[in-house]
């Protein structure tokens, strides 16, 4: 297990290259984190569990890094970004947040579990890649492909997905508060579960998607293609379908107040069986 | 005197909204406004006697009845902010088995620093009664 988390902190303070102090600090964080370990092993937990405990109970290693001289990596140059890359593969719990990573090719990278908080992977290569429980807020991946990814458990308030590759992904359990999928392709994609809360889906191709039995509120799918979409037993609240096709959407079982009713009515979409908030 | 002696009193400036706190109120206490205690926190731990670095977690923990749990970076990066303006020492102990521990001392300007801390915090404390 020291062997384990010695990996995982050397992935940690990977970016910061080598400075004087290096092996001291991590000879003594190890320590540290060896020892919480075993009292959380003591307490009952089983070894992933203590692990995961232990990971978590690090923080944000950028802190440490403030008070400690060394020269910054800086992933301007194309060889310093690859590089970075290839031992970002397999960074699971690391915390790269605000970092650029533009054009990158990452195709089923493993980024589960890290905090991305606002990193930029606009025009990335991301198809089959996880994001399991990632911090994605306010990350950019636009225009991005993204074909099967995965972001089960991913947090992506107010992050902008717009234009990107997307089908087949999946955001089941998801937080997609505030989260912008506009004109973006999503057939195949998966959203049991999300959390939908503003979320802006204008624009885009939702032919088949499922939103059954979910709540939906103040979504926006203005001019989205709706073919077959199911909201069977849903709950929509102010949710918006201007100049969507709505016609082939369905809605049987939904509830819905006044305003989500109006719209739809309007735009000739089948409201047989549907409840008015 | 170092210039961040009376750094307690950015703490009103920064927290001045009421609102703020009493949104807080929470099992788990807001780690923010406990965070800008941290050195203060470790000096008092380190004025008892010298410890090492997951000895003060667990001590934060416990005498917070287990409602604050210090992130290893925070504790760290105070340790090392501490130790750079001289408020502290650290040396190896000599542990024969298992991991070696690094050991924190405070020194005759850190009991100061935390005495003048203390009497901010204090004055801080009143002023806040006043107001909430």
């Amino acid at each position: 297990m020291e062997k384990k988390l010695e990996q995982h902190l050397n992935k940690v303070f990977a970016r910061y290259g080598e400075f004087p102090a290096r092996d001291d600090v991590v000879q003594e964080l190890l320590a540290n984190l060896t020892e919480r370990y075993q009292d959380f092993k003591s307490q009952g937990k089983r070894d992933n569990q203590a692990y995961r405990a232990t990971i978590d109970s690090i923080g944000d290693v950028s802190e440490i890094m403030e008070q400690i001289p060394h020269s910054e990596v800086k992933l301007t140059s194309e060889s310093a970004l690859h590089s970075a890359v290839s031992s970002m593969r397999d960074m699971i719990g690391a915390n790269i947040g605000s970092r650029k990573f533009k054009h990158s090719v990452l195709t089923k990278a493993d980024l589960s579990e890290t905090n991305l908080t606002k990193a930029d992977f606009t025009g990335s290569a991301l198809a089959e890649a996880s994001f399991r429980g990632s911090f994605l807020s306010g990350a950019k991946l636009r225009s991005a492909a993204l074909k099967g990814a995965n972001f089960f458990n991913a947090d992506l308030t107010n992050a902008d997905l717009s234009g990107s590759d997307l089908r087949d992904a999946c955001f089941d359990s998801s937080i997609l508060t505030g989260t912008k999928l506009k004109g973006s392709a999503l057939h195949g994609a998966s959203f049991k579960n999300a959390n939908i809360v503003g979320t802006d889906f204008s624009q885009s191709d939702l032919s088949k998607i499922s939103f059954d039995g979910q709540t939906l509120e103040g979504a926006v799918f203005g001019s989205a293609s709706l073919k077959q979409t199911s909201f069977r037993n849903a709950t929509l609240r102010n949710v918006s379908f201007h100049h969507a096709a709505v016609k082939q959407a369905i809605f049987d079982g939904a509830a819905m107040n006044k305003v989500t009713y109006a719209i739809l009515k309007g735009a000739n979409a089948t409201l047989d069986n549907v409840t008015i908030l | 005197m170092h210039n961040n002696s009376f750094g307690h009193f950015n703490y009103l400036d920064r927290h001045s909204s009421v609102l703020y706190i009493l949104t807080m109120i929470d099992k788990k206490i807001s780690s923010d406004l406990l965070r800008g205690h941290t050195d203060t926190i470790i000096l008092g731990l380190l004025a008892s006697g010298d410890k090492y670095g997951y000895e003060i977690t667990r001590l934060v923990y416990e005498k917070s009845d287990r409602a604050y749990e210090l992130k290893e970076a925070t504790m760290y990066s105070s340790l090392k902010r501490l130790e750079n303006e001289r408020h502290i020492t650290a040396y190896w102990g000599d542990e024969t088995q298992g991991g070696r521990r690094k050991y924190y001392c405070i020194t005759l300007t850190g009991r100061k620093l935390y005495e003048v801390n203390k009497r901010n915090w204090d004055y801080a404390k009143q002023i806040l009664n006043h107001l909430i």
